[in-house]
This record gives structure tokens, sequence and C-alpha cells, in this order.
């Protein structure tokens, strides 16, 4: 398997929160819900405002399929994204409880978990993910994680790590100064 | 029931009938959640694509307009767009759900009871509405001149109506009162640009080679990561890359100073005097560029003895704006020193009382070090790329010569003369945008249309102004006009073609201009074939360059001007060499040829009005607080003042700079400073979109952590701002990155707008102490008090 990745630079995102209305209009993800979401972190002690892009991680080792009670959700084999069956989701919300990123939304109509594909529908016309392809800070890029990190220690960049224990997928660079 | 679109749409359009009476704030919002229009699931495979131009900003992005069964069903960026690349910011997406919008205004209304009552309305037909607002057209003409009709083409709506057709019905009317947002926006820095470089656009084109390829990025006053995305997003990728420093000048850390190198937290209302101090240690370190100054250059030395008798150095500079002196004097070095700098100035630089000056003085600092002629360098002020298009002619023996001479370049100018007649009234009056959320000093203009004959607003949605005037007519928005986008800061138009049908009732404001010219009796002129948007296209770019086919030509569907012919070629940056500007004379078109810092022409123009173009002043109440400089008022909105002798034939007013002994105003201890709340919105258009309201949904107040503590308020509470015009409530946003002394408060919002609903900002602003040159408004440094609500 080779994992599909969205690399997220701190530095790079301006915090024009494009990425979640592309998210809107390409899924249909309505208000106050989210499948993707930029939070705004106040400076702190001299520091600087922070964006911080969040998708799906697409965990390694996804808490929220562990969590699911009825096997909704799995893992693709071919490049390990991280999908749900809607159709075996009963809606109990275990997976959201679960999720350490908080990346696991809910949709209420339906009353079942909802949450980034990376766009799995576009994948699948050799498209890159809606948010992605919309940015326009240069902030988010898509690919083979082995590929998106050589390009990043190309450019003298450090990946945070962000992982708890699910091996995450989406990666996210330091900021060149904090 | 499974909600099936067509069932959705039958309920949205059930709902749409009932609430066609403007919407009032309370109650307004009846649904919980706002379902996305392709409701929930994948957006549908569209089944043709078509290259269009996004409406809202100055970034004038190519889109790619995703259609299904007759809708639009999504919007991305255009891949082939050099200058973007196909990125886009949220707006230019959702263009969609203003398309699509349940609050949409959707039958032309009349007022027929009290204002400030939604209720007071009934449904007309649009022959009714043009008759009747036509017939009161004519009787205002003939009763008191033609110089009473005042029309703010505003708004977001297409440019070949907004700008051209509007123009055609100005001069058959005969009225001087046509003015676009330019005196709300940016007009400052144009105006600044003629005076000095003998052009309005900035010198640059905003791609990678170009803007994106300097080593020193200084923004001031240009949070550019919320006001051009797009183009910030690509300069901060080059910086990046590249490792360009960008230095940004601003009293809060924007989103832009987020990713500087280094954040200069200036006291509002004094970046004049950071240039002018910059160009005092330039002069004396030997920095500037001599062979430049004089080779293309006039007046270098009149600005050195004036900054030298003036003392205007960087320890003075120190005082006045809280940049510490030895930053002042790094800056200024470095930015000597490298060759491709760019200084970038914005609506921060423009909302002051000092906006031309201030302009002026960076555009003398990028002079005097030779920051001309090159790609990546230079001064310029956003929003400043507008190049003519072409017009429709009209024929000398029925143009219509105003006889009075115009109130002022700002149509805030026109409230005065509106409420009490003087120095001659104003009587009817047409708008586009939002005076009633975006202009200042609220509570007064709002008593202004009580005294007009005829009141008209054109709109895509309901607002507050939708209670007030006297007819409401619906325009339909971009791409079902179609038409052509605003004018990008780097001179672009991009070509909209008509994809929908107009919904409900709403018409192109191209039809409707034509219908009411109709009505007023110039149907010769306004032909019924230019409601097609390409033949008025083809009509009004005959001695131009913008016609349809060199439109469609481009795979980008954009143009960049100025094309002075129908064959110039498109030029990159100006003031070069090479180009100078297209269809004007020399590198520099000034009379001199040069870059004129200082002329016996212009200091007598500037004379004229009491002012000296290189004297440093504050804005008002920042003066009076404080004891820094600032202007007194000699003429008012309603006395004759002067002619203008800077930025064409029209009623100035006189000023004297003030110096004064100390403090002369007490209990205000903040400086309010306003702007854009995030890259999601554009003044009130985007409040009546759930996707883009939802992004800042409320009027917040930026404030220091120290001063928090001092008033006993957390980050959430709501505060109270008090003003010298009035007060307004805010929410507090407790933030280490902004000054002390200082809070921002976002405009935009107001009280009558559906999701949430703040009394705008704009109750504090004020309308009486504008710019006396550009007559820009200042909305950018005020005084007040913050309390817990």
């Amino acid at each position: 398997m080779s994992q599909y990745t969205i690399m997220v630079d701190l530095e790079r995102c301006i915090g024009c929160k494009s990425c979640e209305s592309a998210c809107k209009l390409e899924n249909g993800v309505s208000e106050g819900r989210y499948r993707t979401k930029v939070i705004w972190v106040n400076p702190q002690k001299g520091g600087k405002l922070l964006f911080v892009s969040s998708p799906c991680m697409h965990c390694g080792k996804p808490a929220c399929k562990q969590a699911c009670p009825t096997g909704a959700i799995y893992k693709r084999p071919e490049d390990g994204v991280v999908l749900i069956d809607k159709a075996r989701c009963i809606g109990c919300r275990y997976c959201a409880w679960a999720c350490p990123y908080g990346a696991m939304g809910f949709d209420e109509d339906k009353m079942v978990a909802d949450k980034c594909t990376y766009c799995a529908h576009r994948l699948a016309k050799g498209e890159q993910p809606a948010c992605v392809v919309k940015c326009p800070g240069h902030a988010l890029s898509f690919g083979k994680a082995s590929e998106l990190a050589a390009n990043a220690r190309s450019e003298g960049r450090w990946i945070r790590n962000i992982d708890v224990g699910t091996k995450p997928s989406t990666v996210y660079l330091e900021r060149l100064k904090p | 029931m499974k909600l099936t679109r067509r069932a959705f749409l039958k309920v949205a359009g059930v709902a749409a009938t009932v609430a066609s009476m403007p919407l009032t704030a309370k109650g307004a919002e009846d649904l919980k959640t706002h379902k996305p229009y392709t409701e929930s699931g994948i957006a549908p495979v569209p089944e043709k694509v078509v290259t269009s131009g996004c409406m809202w900003c100055q970034n004038g992005c190519s889109m790619k307009v995703h259609v299904k069964a007759g809708r639009i069903v999504n919007i991305y960026g255009n891949p082939d767009d050099p200058v973007t690349g196909g990125r886009l910011c949220p707006k230019g997406q959702n263009n969609v759900n203003v398309l699509y919008n349940k609050y949409r205004l959707k039958a032309p209304l009349k007022r027929i009871g009290p204002r400030g009552d939604s209720s007071s309305y009934k449904e007309i037909s649009w022959e009714q509405a043009l008759t009747e607002i036509s017939d009161k057209l004519k009787a205002v003409k003939d009763k008191y001149g033609p110089e009473s009709l005042a029309w703010w083409v505003a708004g977001r709506s297409e440019s070949q109506a907004r700008s051209g057709l509007s123009g055609t019905f100005q001069k058959l009317y005969g009225t001087p009162h046509r003015e676009g947002t330019g005196p709300f926006c940016n007009f400052a820095g144009g105006a600044a640009s003629n005076s000095i470089l003998g052009h309005n656009n900035p010198p640059w084109t905003y791609t990678r080679e170009d803007f994106g390829g300097a080593d020193f990025y200084m923004f001031v006053g240009s949070n550019m990561a919320a006001s051009k995305p797009v183009m910030f997003g690509a300069v901060n990728d080059e910086r990046i890359k590249r490792k360009a420093k960008l230095i940004v000048v601003d009293p809060r850390m924007s989103e832009a100073a987020s990713r500087a190198d280094v954040w200069l937290p200036i006291r509002p209302s004094t970046d004049m005097a950071l240039a002018l101090s910059m160009i005092y240690h330039i002069i004396e370190k030997n920095l500037q560029n001599q062979e430049f100054i004089n080779d293309k250059v006039l007046g270098f030395d009149k600005l050195k003895a004036f900054l030298i008798e003036k003392k205007y150095t960087p320890e003075w500079a120190e005082k006045v704006t809280g940049i510490s002196a030895t930053t002042i004097k790094e800056i200024a070095e470095e930015y000597a020193k490298t060759e491709k700098a760019i200084i970038m100035g914005n609506a921060g630089l423009s909302h002051h009382t000092n906006s031309m000056l201030t302009h002026r003085a960076f555009y003398m600092l990028a002079a005097v070090t030779g920051h001309f002629g090159k790609p990546s360098m230079g001064y310029g002020c956003g929003n400043n790329g507008g190049t003519s298009m072409g017009s429709i002619s009209v024929p000398k023996e029925k143009e219509v010569k105003p006889k009075k001479q115009r109130l002022g370049k700002s149509p805030v100018a026109w409230v005065e003369p509106m409420i009490t007649g003087k120095p001659y009234p104003i009587k009817a009056f047409m708008s586009m945008g939002n005076p009633f959320v975006m202009w200042p000093d609220q509570e007064r203009i709002r008593t202004a249309l009580d005294n007009l004959d005829v009141s008209v607003y054109f709109s895509v949605f309901p607002s507050v102004e939708t209670t007030y005037f006297d007819y409401v007519l619906p325009s339909s928005p971009w791409t079902e006009s179609g038409g052509v986008g605003p004018v990008s800061d780097e001179r672009r138009f991009a070509f909209n073609p008509q994809i929908i049908q107009p919904l409900h009732q709403a018409k192109p404001e191209r039809w409707i201009f034509i219908e009411l010219a109709k009505k007023m009796g110039w149907g010769d002129i306004f032909k019924d074939e230019y409601k097609d948007p390409v033949k008025l296209q083809k009509a009004m770019s005959k001695k131009t360059g913008f016609s349809p086919e060199r439109f469609f030509a481009k795979k980008e569907g954009a143009l960049r001007g100025p094309l002075p012919a129908p064959d110039a070629p498109e030029i990159g940056t100006l003031y070069t060499e090479k180009h100078g500007v297209p269809g004007k004379k020399g590198q520099f078109p000034r009379p001199s040829g040069k870059i004129e810092i200082w002329t016996e022409q212009l200091d007598k123009a500037f004379k004229n009005q009491g002012l000296n173009p290189f004297e440093f002043y504050a804005d008002p109440e920042i003066g009076m607080k404080d004891g820094l400089p600032y202007l007194e008022y000699i003429d008012d909105d309603t006395s004759e003042g002067v002619t203008s002798q800077l930025i064409g034939k029209m009623r100035a007013r006189r000023v004297k700079v003030k110096y004064p002994a100390g403090p002369e105003i007490s209990g205000f201890d903040m400086y309010l400073t306003t702007g854009r709340p995030s890259a999601s919105q554009f003044h009130a258009g985007t409040h009546w979109v759930w996707n883009l309201n939802e992004q800042m949904p409320d009027q917040y107040c930026m404030i220091h952590p120290e001063k928090a503590i001092e008033i006993g308020i957390s980050n959430g509470d709501k505060v109270k701002i008090e003003g010298i015009k009035g007060h307004v409530l805010a929410k507090a946003w407790v933030y280490e990155g902004i000054r002390k002394d200082t809070i921002f408060v976002p405009h935009g919002y107001s009280a009558e707008q559906p999701f949430t609903q703040w009394k705008s900002i704009n109750f504090i602003t004020n309308k009486d102490k504008r710019c006396p040159i550009s007559d820009q408004t200042n909305y950018k440094a005020l005084i007040c008090r913050v309390s817990k609500a």
C-alpha cells in the first residue's frame, strides 16, 4: 500500500478558510458542520497567530475504526484512505468520541457519522481533493506520503509530530519561526 | 419523507413566496441549519464547464463554473489563469450560494408606508417601477436642475452597467454626481499616484515574475491575506521559496502580519510619519539613488530641505508612530539597498484624513531610492487597477453639461446637501451599495432620505436600505447577468458569459438601465440589443482592445489594460523605459515626463486647500487626544469651498494644519480602528450567504489581554464601544497581537442581517472629517472607550 496524504504547511496557510468552503461545496456539508475546519490559534507570549487546517488524519491505526461497533469504518487497502460505509453506520457516535483529532463529524439529517474522505470520488477521477486544488496559500499538497516528505525536506522544513498513537497520515509542516 | 432535491426546491420555493417582502432582522431566520445547494452528498458531475470571472474583489480571479441541468453546481478556479493558477478564496466559490439564496430580492418593491418598516412595501411590476422612477427623475431635473440627482454606482455588480452604461446615463441627464466605491476604498492611492507618476495604476502585475519576484516586501496598512487571498498566497509561497523578507506595518497582527518576519504595530494614522522619517534617514546616510533622481525625479531638493527644516528624523517618528528609531533606520537602509523591493499600501493608509499625502510619501520613498522602472519593485496601493474599457458614446448635442460644480468626490458629501439644501439640494438618490451599513455617521445619514423626492435602491439582497428607500429593484448577480467583472489591482477585467437565466423577477442592471433610459427618452442611445452582454461589449470597445473576441481568445477569459486601441498589446509592468503607460506619453506621464515630487504647479494646488505636500498631520481625534498636528476644516459640506486642482473639477474643502499645545480631549483612552473581518467577508453582502457568514459571524472587538483584565472581560464577552459619535456592541476577542491602546472592530455587520445582528461600527465613524484632497473617510483612526456590556 502506498498511503495518500495531505500535507498542511503551517507557514503557507494564510487562514482564509477556502478549504472549508471548497469542502462544503464539493461534499454538500451544511452550516455548522465540517469535514475540514481552519482553527485560528491566538498568538501567545510574543508568538504569531497560527492557522491550522484540519481535515481527517486518515490514520494508520484509526481510533474511529477500532471504536466502531458495526465495522462501518474501514481503511482502504490500496491507498490508506479511511472511509465510512454509511449503510452500516448506526449513528452511535463512538467514532467521534474516539478520534483524538476531532475529525469525525455527524450528519444529523441522516443520523450517520460523516468525515473527510480526501474527496475519494475525485481521486477516482484522477483529481485531487477540492480543498487542495483551491487553496490560495499553496498550503495544502496531496500525494504519496513519501514523495511529499521528500519535497518538504528539500525545502529544509520540519514535520510536526502530532502522533498520539494512531499513526496519522495527514502531516503538518512546522512554521519557520514560531 | 425522503427529501429529494426537487422536494427541497419546492419547499424553498414556497417559503420564498411567503418571504418576498424585505426581511427584518428578528425572526427572519427560521431554518436552524442551512443546507448547501448541493444538498447532502457530493456535487454532481457537471455537464458543462464555463470560464467566468469572480465578481467580488480586486484580485480578479478567473473561474470555472460547473453547470448541470441549467443550474450552477460548483465553482473551481481556472488552472489556465497565469496569475491565480486556479486558486480561489471562499468568496469566489460561494458565488453559488449568492445565486441560490432564499433571501434574494425577488420583485420590484415600492414603499407605501413609513420608513424603517419592512411592512411598508408592496410588490409592483417592472413597468410601474421604471415608469414612476423615470417620471420622478424628470421632475427633479425640471424643478431643481440635473445636478440634483446623485447616483452611487457601488456594489459588486458587473462593470459594463456599473461603470459603462451608468456613465452614459449620467451624460444624458447632466449630473456631476455619479461615483463608485473609490472614495470609501482606495481612491487616495490612485490620486497620489496620478499626482506623482502621472497615472493611477500600481506599477506591477500579480504574476510570480513581477509582484511575486521581490526580495523585500513591506505591507503598510494592507492585510492582503484577507483582502486578496489568492495573490497573498502566491507572494507568501514565493517568500518561503526564495527566503524574501516580509515586513507588515499594522496596529494589529493581521493574517498577513502573522506571516511576516517583522510586525510593526504602528499607532493608527501615523504611517506618513514613518515614510517621511525613512526618507530622512536615507538622505542622511546618502543612500538615495542620485542618478535616478537626477535623471527622472523633480523636486528632490525641496523635499530634502523640508524634511530637514521640520526635523522629521527617525527619533521624531519614534515618538509619533511608536516604532523605534533603530528599527526605522534598519528597514530604511535595507529598503534603499535592495533593488527588488516592493512597498504595498492599501485601505490602512487610505481610510484617513491624511490618506493622499501618506500615499504620496510612500511614492516619494520609492522614487528617491530609484524603485521604479523594472518588475518586482515600486510602491503601489491596492484597488487602483482602474482602466478604461470604453463606453457607449453620446452625441455632443445630446450631452448635458452640469452648470453647478460637483459637490466633492465622496458620496458622503451629498448627505448634508440632501438634508440642508446647501450649497444646493440633492433631491434624487440612486444607490447600488449599502450606504446604511458602510457609510460613516449612520445616525445622520438615515435622516437624509426624508428630504428627497425619490430614492432608488438596487440590490441582490434585502438590507436595512430595503426598509428606507422609496423603490427597491432586484438585480441579478454575475452568471445571471453576464458582463464584465470588477477590474483587478493589476488592471485585469474578466468577461463573464451569461450562463443561466435570471431567477425570480430579478434583472441584470444592464437591462434595468436600458429600460429606464428608454423611459427617459434615450432609446436611440440605449439600444435593446445592448441587453446582450456580448453585443454591448462590442459596442463599448470600439476604441479599446476590450473586445469580446479578444476576451474569448484568452484561456483565462481576462484582459489586462490599458488597451487604448483595438490592437494594443497587453503590457505587464508599468512605468518602464520601454512601455511607460500605454496610451500616455513618456515613462512617467506627468507634464514634465518625470516623477514629480514637487513642482510649482503642484505646490499651488496643495496650497489652494491650505496644505503643504510634505507636511505630516494625524487624524483629528488622534491629534486631539495626543497633541499631534491635525486638520481644522475651514469649509464644511454645505459651503462653497474652492475648486480642486488635484482630482478633477469639483468642490474641495480648505483646511489648516493645527499644532495643538497638548491633548485637547479626555475621557477616551483607546484608539479604534476598523477593517475587513476576514477573507470570507466583503462588506455587507457576504453576510447574506450562510457559508461565508459562518466563517466570521460576529462583529468582534479585538482587544489586548491587559486591557481586557483592566475592564474585567473575558474572551467572548459582549463589550460596549463608545466613540464621540455613538456607541456599538461587539464580542470581545482577547488577542495578544494588538497594541495595548488600540481595538480593532470589523465593518460590514449590521442589525438587519439574517444570521447575526450587530449595530454597525459606522455609527461611530465620522463623515465630516475627511481627507481634503481625496475626500476619503477616516474609518481607521478614531478614539473610544471600552467597557463590559
